[in-house]
């Protein structure tokens, strides 16, 4: 039986989370509950806070997974960010906002990851 | 980080000290500019981080801010680039603030880090040498600004050795001005008064303009040669002084048509078609640009076809001829830009040209010719002070061999007539030393009549109905001419030969 979206989902967070301690980069959260949604996963590396969206695709059916983040997302995410760094009072240090695409075959088997750095453009 | 860099910016014809300062901060990452930027300076930074990355160099992740100060001037043009991208770079620690003492920098960056010319850069580096020792700016813009004493100009094609200059680690060469700034090129070598046979009334009455700074109406028929005099007024005119030089180049360089490296040394000669608009003329509407009456500064505005332009085109010539100057009003702000020429009109008597002609037929109405003249108003006509009728010439005066005066030997008359001009208006700059732009203080002091001129003159003004702007016109002509024949005092024939230059008062016309 064909897993669910959320498994998918699950499964994608997990190879991002992996990815990115092999990097040397330290996890602060997962799937943090924000006014706007969920920050998949908060990391950290040399000083700097990293948000970072994750998006698993199995097929290109509807397009490659970073097209999925629109401008509203992205207002969201900011806003998301922003509520997080207040809450546990990390505004004195850089931050930004990465996004992770994670590409699956139908069996769940990793087939590419693609880091992207500073998805948010502000002015 | 805060980080603060010296720069300029031209608004109309002024340039200012603008602090272009750089604050690198903590929050997510962003880039803006605030102080009024326009649109091409706000659509910088996307040029300005991928120069910075092509050059070499981290474009930093942070919260940039940049605000350009003062805050409540609107700032215009490219020029902030090189500045912005350094300010960056220095609050990111690369370069020191001590390093950035003393020096000014300008300049439009393209995307792979190399520098591009911008407007205006002799009147920020006049504006701006007492802020600092050395200017860095692209190599293009770099000769220009080197006229000005007092500072150091270096230019250089890319950012990455603007960096390096700074560092110290490959410093760039001053940049000289070009040796003989005021070389005489001798384009008008091919025009020459001695071209144009015949007519020694029209070539004395544009000695006289060329001697005093009056404007001049050119009256005739067609192929009377209206045009070809015209065009060789210049070559009469004596040469621009370093100070005239240094207005017409700077207003040259605002208007980005500044083509040599070194000072502009001719004349400027303006020769704008009768379908110029209004912004073209004048000056920009949306942008400040020079008009065509700023570009002939200086110089000689050249209206060929005068009743064929726009009214309101006409009606801009009123200010620059009454007060030297032009003002732009716009919604933000006024500007005002110098506008001191000799107007030298060329026109018809009447639609069809032949009006005065003594062997063709003249076809027009007499209200064809009524609405003909009537375009250029009153107000308008009463500012040109000689009118000159220019015949048609017969075939024994076209086919003489013998050809008249040579330009030069005019134009040493002029420069005498000049030298005399210049000592009696000693306080006056370069520009508005010239009889024709005396106030009527001045008029009543340098214009003594003989008796027998004021009585000739009163008599032209009770017959010929002259006005009172005309009047004062005609002293002003006669204190050219008295000054072309040595004279202090103004003589009765000085007197009449004014009194012919202003036909177009004396209702014999229409």
């Amino acid at each position: 039986m064909r897993r669910s979206r959320q498994h998918t989902g699950k499964l994608g967070e997990k190879m991002a989370e992996r990815f990115l301690v092999s990097r040397g980069f330290s996890i602060l959260d997962r799937n943090f509950r924000a006014p706007f949604g969920e920050i998949d996963l908060v990391a950290e590396r040399n000083g700097c806070i990293i948000f970072l969206e994750v998006k698993t695709r199995t097929s290109e059916r509807f397009g490659p997974p970073l097209s999925s983040i629109t401008r509203t997302k992205q207002e969201h995410i900011l806003k998301n960010c922003q509520y997080y760094l207040k809450r546990y009072d990390l505004c004195n240090g850089p931050c930004r906002v990465d996004a992770i695409a994670v590409k699956l075959d139908v069996r769940g088997k990793l087939r590419s990851l693609h880091h992207v750095k500073n998805i948010i453009e502000l002015h | 980080m805060l980080a603060k860099v010296n720069s300029g910016c031209v608004m109309g014809i002024d340039a200012y000290h603008i602090d272009v300062e750089v604050d690198v901060s903590n929050g997510l990452p962003s880039f803006c500019v605030v102080g009024l930027p326009d649109t091409s300076i706000r659509e910088s930074r996307d040029r300005i981080r991928s120069a910075i990355r092509n050059s070499g160099f981290i474009f930093p992740e942070r919260k940039i801010t940049v605000n350009l100060s003062p805050a409540d001037i609107k700032k215009e043009g490219v020029g902030f680039d090189l500045p912005i991208a350094i300010g960056i770079l220095a609050a990111t620690g690369l370069i020191k603030q001590e390093e950035l003492e003393g020096l000014l920098l300008c300049g439009e960056l393209s995307l792979n880090g190399r520098l591009k010319p911008f407007r205006g850069a002799l009147p920020i580096a006049i504006a701006l040498k007492k802020k600092g020792r050395a200017f860095i700016l692209p190599e293009s813009n770099a000769r220009e600004a080197a006229n000005v004493k007092g500072i150091s100009v270096y230019g250089t094609p890319t950012l990455r050795k603007v960096i390096d200059h700074i560092k110290g680690t490959d410093t760039l060469d001053i940049v000289n001005p070009r040796e003989k700034s005021l070389e005489k090129k001798g384009s008008h070598d091919n025009l020459d008064f001695k071209d144009v046979k015949g007519q020694e009334h029209v070539k004395r009455g544009m000695e006289v303009a060329a001697s005093g700074g009056h404007n001049v109406l050119l009256l005739g028929p067609p192929g009377s040669g209206k045009s070809m005099l015209a065009k060789r007024f210049p070559t009469i005119l004596p040469d621009l002084s370093p100070e005239e030089a240094l207005e017409v180049t700077n207003i040259y360089s605002i208007a980005g048509r500044l083509k040599t490296d070194g000072l502009i040394s001719e004349r400027p000669v303006r020769c704008p078609h009768h379908t110029i608009s209004y912004a073209a003329m004048a000056g920009g509407r949306s942008r400040p640009v020079p008009g065509e009456i700023s570009l002939a500064h200086n110089g000689v505005l050249f209206l060929d076809e005068f009743p064929e332009f726009r009214r309101d085109v006409l009606e801009t010539l009123r200010q620059p001829l009454e007060s030297g100057e032009i003002t732009i009003a716009r919604v933000e702000r006024t500007l005002k830009y110098p506008s001191r020429f000799i107007l030298i009109a060329a026109m018809n008597p009447c639609p069809c040209g032949y009006f005065t002609d003594p062997h063709k037929r003249c076809q027009c109405t007499p209200h064809q010719i009524q609405r003909y003249l009537s375009k250029i108003s009153g107000p308008l006509l009463d500012r040109i002070d000689i009118h000159l009728e220019v015949p048609r010439l017969n075939y024994e005066q076209l086919s003489k061999r013998r050809s008249g005066e040579r330009s030069l030997a005019i134009k040493k008359r002029v420069i005498k007539s000049k030298k005399i001009q210049k000592k009696r208006f000693r306080e006056k700059s370069a520009h508005s030393a010239y009889n024709a732009y005396m106030n009527p203080r001045e008029t009543e002091n340098f214009c003594i009549l003989s008796n027998e001129a004021e009585e000739l003159l009163k008599t032209a003004i009770l017959e010929l109905g002259i006005s009172a702007r005309a009047y004062d016109k005609i002293l002003k002509i006669s204190r050219t001419i008295a000054d072309m024949d040595g004279s202090e005092m103004i003589e009765s024939h000085h007197i009449s030969e004014a009194v012919g230059y202003r036909c177009l008062d004396r209702n014999l016309w229409v």
